[in-house]
């Protein structure tokens, strides 16, 4: 990418980071990400992508924005209600930056569909909301070695964790199988403080930026937690699960497939 | 004697299992969380047979699920 006066006035923040400068700005142009969920997450991380002059952001929803995603999913504006998620989010990162080419991907991810669109990306981030999905994107990341951001919300909580497949501990290495039926609530069932969505998101796109830029030491091996309430962060250190179902030493996933989704009918006592 | 159960010091009479610990936090449910003992994991079933030691630490981690969607 040319840099040009305007594009340095407007990376001129990145630019003056040692850690960035124009070589990592140049990264980010060459970045391909994508956003597995535009909605409480991935509006967050869209939009700092955009600002930070990713490339190609592409994102991956086949929701279409609702009244109630509006407390928390920023990308989105109250005359988005009713519009498909991916194309009132592609407008404002158009409007936002115009260096950055969306892609579109106008579906949900299934075992059918996954590695071919976790194929043509860098970097993937997952801001879904359901386990069968996060399972999904851990395995096909895994199969595709492709690195990943994982991020979980619920009430107060945010968590996260970075993975570089088969190098550091991945989903399965510390969450083998999704949780029983009943035993964890989602964010539509327990609720979640909308600023939450933003501070977890927000983590994930510095990630990201860290990855493509090579800044910093990446959020791997790590899983970093938080409870708004009292507003305690907790690393916690993880290593690789020789017993990991997909990535340990004798893995019994050999190939992608669609997990079941949990019915999450009521919240455990002594839950986050 | 103390175990330190996510990060704080915590007292138990008694050597306590995995179980014993989650219990105490009030974490009755199965397959809710992911349990290490000093950097190692835990699988469920050795839950209620792996006692722990003065000092050990154990931590635990939630499934959260948020993010997209309504």
């Amino acid at each position: 990418m040319e840099f040009t006066e305007e594009r340095l006035s407007r990376y001129s923040r990145h630019i003056l980071l040692k850690d960035i400068g124009i070589k990592g700005q140049q990264k980010l142009a060459k970045g391909r990400v994508l956003i597995v969920g535009v909605g409480g997450l991935g509006s967050p991380v869209a939009l700092y992508l955009a600002a930070a002059g990713v490339g190609v952001i592409g994102i991956a929803d086949a929701d279409v924005v609702d009244l109630s995603n509006l407390q928390r999913q920023i990308i989105h504006f109250t005359p988005d209600v009713g519009k498909p998620k991916v194309v009132s989010a592609a407008r404002k990162i158009a409007e936002l930056n115009p260096d950055v080419t969306v892609v579109p991907h106008e579906e949900f991810l299934t075992a059918e569909n996954a590695a071919a669109i976790i194929r043509n990306y860098d970097f993937v981030v997952d801001g879904t909301d359901s386990f069968p999905a996060k399972y999904l994107i851990n395995d096909a990341c895994v199969f595709e070695r492709k690195p990943f951001s994982h991020g979980g919300i619920l009430r107060f909580n945010g968590q996260t964790m970075t993975v570089i497949p088969h190098e550091t501990a991945c989903y399965r290495c510390v969450f083998p199988t999704p949780p029983p039926k009943g035993v964890v609530p989602t964010c539509a069932e327990a609720g979640v403080l909308g600023a939450i969505a933003g501070m977890l998101g927000t983590i994930q796109a510095a990630e990201t930026l860290k990855f493509l830029t090579g800044a910093g030491t990446l959020l791997t091996n790590t899983v970093l937690t938080f409870d708004a309430l009292d507003m305690t962060f907790r690393k916690i250190s993880v290593k690789r699960n020789p017993r990991c179902p997909i990535c340990g030493k004798t893995p019994s996933l050999v190939e992608l497939r669609d997990e079941e989704p949990a019915v999450c009918d009521f919240s455990p006592k002594g839950a986050p | 004697m103390k175990i330190t159960v996510n990060g704080v010091a915590t007292a138990f009479d008694a050597a306590p299992s995995v179980a014993d610990v989650l219990s105490a936090d009030n974490i009755a449910l199965k397959g809710a969380v992911s349990v290490q003992v000093n950097g190692e994991f835990v699988d469920e079933g050795g839950y209620t047979e792996t006692v722990l030691n003065d000092g050990d630490e154990l931590d635990y981690l939630f499934f959260l699920g948020g993010g997209s969607r309504r």
